[in-house]
């Protein structure tokens, strides 16, 4: 059987998850919000995607505008509840943005209904073949695009962190949040930054998955579980172990989806993986501290 | 001018401080002492930002800064040091000093970490380490400097020796002097009278929410006893 189809596809919506991830991750250190609407913002921001695109308006100036609209949803949410947001402990935090990400999919439904639809991009269009013989795929130019840009987003958003004054601004919110306001970091601000930076990662994310797979409203609102099972593979900390988890769990979710007898467990797959890496961090830390006793 | 009047501050719903009178000049060391839970944190946290329930009149000059966020008391030019030498643990020590810096215009900002630095040479070393791993007086050290690095008018410290060796705070007080003479007010609020009476001019004692002695310092360095008797308003 020839899998590498299944490896392309698989690395390709991995490395959406991986950005997407990155868009949780931010939000969540700096805000202490774990975003539950991230899909669901993607999702709004494919279908209004597709709708302009429908009426003429050419792919990439729909996309640009669909990015915006997403860090526009994004922010208005985090400016108006935010301040709410901050009062309460994490848990209530993130059911919070259950609500809105339900909220956003029944406007989605009302505005389309449920019909999956293809969101396809120009630059799918255009691809090139690689391997041959037995195992050989086809690699279209949007592909190549969700690779480069999930790579170009972790290595960015690690350099942002590191280097500017408003990614300063985020590691000392996520380190500690009274000690970054008394030194005079504006909270708000800040906060505002990541809620419309990562509702921009999470626009371009949903039109990118939605070419790739389908256009369809609850598909895009709950593909939020692979990203926070990412997330949580790097422990809510690590962007370089967010972005290989995201590919991991993109590449056995295809290639579990590959084999007939078990594609049904492919859903289950960020569970798996999330559970497992859990577990084994946990055995490790035990492990360790037996060695200090001894 | 940092001025303090009749200021009320509740927590838990409940007023822990019942009108208290401060004063702090440029350049000047007041004292704030009192007995462990005589409102003395309570007082640093409403002139912060971080008491939420409080009345009264907070002003850096004409300013108000009473019911003022965190940031925007900082802002003001009025930052302080929580108890418990707090630092940004997982940050490097160079960068709980940018974290302060982004105050300043960016032109000035590496400049200003530089001169911290140069200031607290012991920091130069550290300045890549995590300043969760320093020492209760390095990471103490590591929040003067912070507190410092965008040049406050005023700086609030809450309980600068609590749980330092002696040789540290014998480190830190002539640094908070050096501070001082830089024209930069200091309200420091002590549990122990000997560094503060040490440090400060003028002196006012805390017991129970209410404020139960002005002085100045070399009045209470003579008559120590007067200051027991203000620290137990009830026994006295």
């Amino acid at each position: 059987m020839n899998l590498l189809p299944f490896v392309v596809a698989g690395l390709v919506i991995g490395s959406v998850y991986a950005l997407s991830g990155v868009g949780v991750l931010v939000l969540y250190r700096t805000t202490g919000v774990l975003n539950f609407a991230h899909g669901a913002i993607g999702g709004l921001a494919a279908m209004l995607a597709w709708q302009f695109i429908e009426n003429g308006l050419p792919a990439s100036a729909a996309i640009a505008l669909c990015v915006t609209i997403g860090a526009a949803v994004s922010l208005v949410f985090g400016v108006v509840a935010g301040p709410y947001l901050g009062r309460i402990d994490e848990l209530r935090k993130a059911v919070a943005t259950l609500g809105f990400s339900l909220a956003l999919l029944g406007l989605m439904l009302y505005l389309w209904n449920d019909k999956a639809r293809r969101l396809l991009l120009p630059t799918s269009l255009t691809g090139f073949s690689v391997g041959n013989g037995e195992a050989h795929a086809r690699v279209n130019l949007t592909q190549l695009i969700c690779l480069t840009l999930a790579i170009v987003v972790v290595t960015g958003a690690a350099l942002a962190l590191r280097y500017t004054a408003i990614g300063t601004a985020m590691r000392a919110l996520a380190s500690d949040r009274e000690l970054a306001a008394v030194l005079g970091t504006s909270v708000r601000l800040v906060e505002n930054a990541a809620w419309a930076v990562s509702g921009a990662i999470a626009g371009i994310s949903g039109v990118l998955v939605a070419d790739q797979t389908r256009l369809e409203p609850a598909f895009l609102t709950f593909l939020v579980i692979p990203e926070l099972a990412a997330v949580v593979v790097g422990r809510f900390r690590s962007l370089g172990m967010t972005m290989v988890a995201g590919l991991v769990i993109g590449l056995v979710q295809s290639l579990v989806s590959s084999q007939p007898s078990i594609t049904a467990f492919s859903t289950a797959v960020p569970f798996v993986i999330a559970t497992v890496v859990i577990l084994a961090g946990t055995r490790r830390r035990t492990v360790t501290i037996g060695v200090v006793r001894a | 001018m940092l001025t303090i009047h009749d200021l009320k501050v509740k927590r838990g719903g409940r007023e822990v401080v019942h009108g208290v009178h401060l004063e702090v000049g440029p350049g000047e060391v007041v004292a704030l002492l009192g007995a462990n839970g005589a409102g003395k944190s309570s007082v640093v946290l409403a002139i912060a930002g971080l008491a939420r329930e409080t009345s009264g009149q907070v002003a850096v000059g004409t300013k108000s800064i009473r019911g003022l966020r965190p940031n925007q008391v900082r802002r003001a030019g009025v930052a302080t040091m929580q108890e418990g030498h707090r630092v940004l643990t997982d940050m490097s020590v160079a960068d709980n000093l940018r974290v302060a810096s982004l105050l300043l215009p960016r032109s000035e900002r590496s400049a200003a970490v530089d001169a911290m630095l140069d200031l607290f040479p012991e920091m130069h070393k550290f300045a890549d380490r995590p300043a969760g791993s320093l020492s209760g007086g390095q990471q103490q050290m590591l929040a003067l400097a912070t507190a410092m690095v965008a040049r406050p008018d005023f700086l609030v410290i809450d309980e600068m020796s609590l749980g330092l060796a002696p040789v540290v705070v014998a480190r830190l007080v002539p640094a908070l002097r050096d501070v001082a003479a830089r024209g930069v007010g200091i309200l420091l609020i002590e549990q122990f009278t000997r560094v503060a009476l040490e440090l400060a001019a003028r002196v006012t004692v805390l017991a129970q929410g209410v404020v139960t002695l002005q002085s100045r310092a070399a009045e209470l360095r003579e008559h120590p006893d007067r200051l027991s008797v203000a620290y137990n308003l009830t026994e006295a």
